[in-house]
């Protein structure tokens, strides 16, 4: 472990126009706790007040409400007003995905042309990987390809799009694009990140129209989710490309910290965690390790940011780990074996590591962890300093199933490459 | 589950305590499914980090002969295994907690035919009745922390094992060298994974390996005295870990396990008896069936590949792809080649380049460097002839 240098970047703003949108997002997110509008749930934190949840279920699994065929793709499930979102694959397309969330009927499908690039490595597949995100009466999506499109809620038809790579430089990163958009005030932010050096890293656009709003400063790209936290009366937008950890103010995408890390965290997948009410958490897999850093004002009114530890023991791989007081849990582990982990926040440390489960995704809610594994286990769980009781599992999808899984209310929604799913959480899955 | 307790000294305790009743335990681990690693017993895999033995990297296992009329070096690269290391080394001295490993008879050769032939015979290592020999580490001991720079933890330890060689079991003592080297973007390109390196040379007698029976007195040829060489890298990524999402682990380790009767063991008829099997359970699975020839045609030595069993599998797969999937017909145009037909195999490579749109680079790459390298061939054979 180590501390790294300070590293200031931009004034400290007083007060600004988007001051108190974090504030009533999270608002609405709670008044609106039957959502799950956008990636990583209504906080985009994977955690969400949902339930109350069956303490353990049959030797079947939960029930399950509906499944049916789905194709390849990576997008999780997100949830606005009884119907899912989601994306996946066919032939040279990218197909968004409407369906009746109690019965998996489509409601829509909307297909785009997307080839893939001849520079792609796409053992891994073409994607989609990015989640959409709900907003008002639309739905934006970004695909592997790096369009963006906006796409009416309703009827699925197309209200505007971009091709990224093509307006803006984006790069596809080799695997395909796979940050998830996030809404600000009356705007889309979008990572976009390249190897120009003129690339911008993220890009704002206006929801209703898709005009440009702001480019920020370059950045190199990168699979993490961006994540809007609130620190000193003003927010700020959490983002990670490549070695590159950035705060930005949403409004304007002007850098307000920064702090390069070591080459090997650069290969980040994993979405940042906001921890009240100055600190944020990274996770990174290929010996990138975990690190908490510290975000202050200085006398002379600048953000700072600091480290304050750095452990290559817990490596999250993947998208997803959560929060729990003085604690992180999540599925440490790339192309070996992995655990599940805790560590505690204060000093980076391992508090107990687990066998049994593969990779996985997490999410939790109404005291338990919900645990996903890359073979297609799903666990119940709960997860405490003191250990991790797996109180279910069972066999639900197949290798590799590596999309976060989604829950509302007591519906968890799970995909793989070949079937999409509802399944009853509730007390009756104890039953 | 094991839980990190502060109290360094407990940790030391519990984990030396578990790796004595370990190393009290008999009998090394059966191969998994995949025949690359070995079943980690539960209890070791409690003990912390795991570290799977990473075959065809190195010499791992090497015996040298320096006989009065001839030095051979036996070298072995198909040894799988494990060693335990624990999850927090700052809580305690040992380095190391358990470990095992099997190594092919077969697999021990020195490239000198009667030598070889020799070794596998009844008088050396009776591959036969003993297909493998078995080694248990029994202790680790007088560990010492050399250096500690970057994550790279260097140790000096003294190394006990058994080493069973057909019926007999050899005790083994010598002191060794311990190198933990985490993941890295340069180490990725010897494996994945953390990993680890152990090294240690102990000379042990022939006779008692049972290499030669007892009284005799000739070592012109076959030293009194081997020099063994142990040298295993080791990975916490297994090397039958299955990283492709575009078909089965079981599938894999189907292919892994082929392999390992051929290449490891050496054994053709069980191996190709095996394959056949595979390719009957595959038969409506044109990409399955494509990977069975691919694993057989990519072996590198000569006499263990059945091209038959290759032409087979690979024409029952591009039937079923329609003559369309370039890695079908990069696999025939392969074939094809290696029997010496020309002609056929340009016309496979060409048909394979013609479909290589949406093909992966890793896909494509290849056929287009192959289609240039026979088209040369072509050419040099075409003016080889116009000037004959």
């Amino acid at each position: 472990m180590r501390n790294s240098e300070y590293v200031t970047c931009g004034r400290v703003c007083a007060w600004s126009r988007g001051a108190l949108v974090v504030v009533a997002l999270l608002v609405s997110a709670a008044e609106a706790a039957g959502q799950w509008p956008q990636w990583g749930g209504p906080q985009r934190n994977f955690c969400c007040d949902a339930g109350p949840l069956a303490d353990k279920w049959s030797a079947e699994g939960p029930p399950k409400v509906w499944s049916r065929d789905i194709s390849y793709g990576h997008s999780a499930i997100v949830v606005d007003e009884g119907t899912l979102y989601t994306m996946y694959r066919r032939d040279d397309q990218d197909i968004v995905l409407a369906l009746k969330a109690d019965t998996g009927e489509t409601v829509w499908e909307t297909a785009y042309a997307a080839p893939t690039k001849p520079d792609m490595q796409l053992d891994f597949g073409p994607g989609p990987h990015a989640t959409p995100l709900v907003v008002g009466e639309r739905v934006f999506t970004v695909g592997a390809m790096v369009h963006l499109t906006a796409l009416d809620k309703r009827s699925g038809q197309v209200a505007w799009s971009h091709d990224l790579m093509e307006k803006l430089g984006a790069g596809h990163l080799g695997r395909g694009y796979g940050a998830s958009p996030i809404a600000y005030d009356d705007m889309v932010i979008v990572n976009v990140g390249g190897r120009a050096a003129e690339v911008a890293g993220v890009a704002a656009f206006k929801q209703a129209t898709g005009e440009a709003v702001w480019q920020s400063e370059h950045l190199g790209g990168g699979y993490p989710s961006p994540i809007l936290a609130r620190f000193n009366g003003v927010d700020h937008l959490i983002v990670t490309q490549g070695a590159e950890r950035v705060g930005l103010d949403p409004a304007t995408g002007k850098t307000r910290w920064r702090l390069t890390v070591d080459s090997q965290s650069a290969a980040i997948m994993a979405t940042p965690v906001w921890i009240e009410p100055d600190r944020v958490f990274f996770t990174a897999a290929y010996g990138g390790g975990s690190r908490l850093l510290r975000l202050s004002v200085t006398d002379e009114g600048d953000y700072a940011v600091e480290e304050l530890w750095h452990s290559r023991k817990m490596k999250v791989h993947h998208a997803s780990v959560v929060q729990i007081g003085d604690y992180v849990y999540g599925s440490s582990g790339d192309f070996g074996p992995a655990f599940m982990m805790a560590i505690d926040l204060r000093d980076g440390a391992v508090v107990w590591r687990e066998r049994g489960l593969a990779k996985a995704n997490v999410l939790y809610a109404d005291g338990k962890l919900i645990i996903l594994d890359e073979t297609g286990l799903l666990a119940l769980a709960t997860a405490t300093p003191e250990g991790l009781t797996v109180h279910s599992q069972v066999q639900m999808l197949a290798e590799k199933a590596w999309t976060a899984p989604t829950l509302v209310g007591t519906r968890l929604y799970l995909r793989d490459y070949k079937t999409i799913m509802a399944l009853e959480l509730g007390a009756v899955a104890g039953s | 589950m094991l839980r990190v307790c502060p109290a360094g000294l407990l940790v030391t305790i519990v984990l030396a305590l578990a790796a004595d009743r370990l190393a009290a335990g008999g009998e090394v681990p059966p191969r998994a499914a995949s025949g690359q690693t070995l079943v980690i017993p539960p209890e070791v895999a409690e003990l912390g980090e795991v570290y799977h033995v990473v075959p065809d990297t190195v010499a791992q296992l090497t015996l040298t002969s320096d006989a009065a009329m001839r030095r051979a070096v036996i070298a072995s690269q198909r040894v799988v295994g494990y060693l335990a290391a624990p999850f927090e080394p700052e809580d305690t001295p040992q380095p190391l907690l358990a470990g095992a490993a099997r190594v092919p008879a077969a697999s021990l050769r020195c490239g000198l035919d009667g030598m070889d032939t020799f070794l596998q015979s009844a008088t050396a290592f009776s591959t036969a009745d003993h297909p493998e020999l078995t080694l248990q580490f029994k202790d680790f001991r007088d560990a010492q922390l050399e250096s500690d720079a970057d994550g790279r933890r260097i140790f000096t330890l003294t190394v006990a094992a058994e080493l069973k060689v057909k019926d007999k079991m050899v005790p083994l003592e010598f002191p060794a060298r311990l190198t933990f080297v985490p993941f890295t973007w340069r180490t990725m390109r010897i494996s994945l994974g953390d990993l680890l390196m152990l090294r240690g040379t102990v000379d042990v007698k022939t006779i008692a390996l049972g290499l030669l029976p007892e009284g005799h007195t000739n070592f012109d040829l076959l030293a009194e005295e081997l020099r063994l060489d142990l040298c295993l890298l080791a990975s916490t990524v297994a090397p039958d870990a299955h990283l492709d999402p575009t078909f089965s682990v079981m599938e894999y380790h189907q292919q892994l396990q082929l392999l390992t009767l051929l290449r490891d063991f050496r054994d053709t008829e069980q191996g190709y008896a095996f394959g056949r099997k595979a390719v009957r359970e595959h038969w409506d699975d044109g990409p399955a069936l494509n990977r069975l020839a691919t694993a057989v045609l990519d072996l590198t030595e000569v006499e263990l590949r059945d091209l038959a069993f290759v032409r087979s599998a690979a024409e029952r797969a591009n039937e079923l792809t329609g003559s369309r999937d370039p890695a079908v017909l990069y696999t025939l145009a392969r074939l094809s080649r290696t029997c010496g037909e020309l002609p056929a195999a340009l016309e496979w490579i060409r048909k394979a380049a013609e479909h290589l749109e949406g093909a992966a680079r890793d896909v494509a790459g290849p056929i287009r460097a192959t289609l240039g390298r026979y088209e040369a061939e072509a050419r040099a054979a075409e003016s080889d002839g116009d000037g004959g």
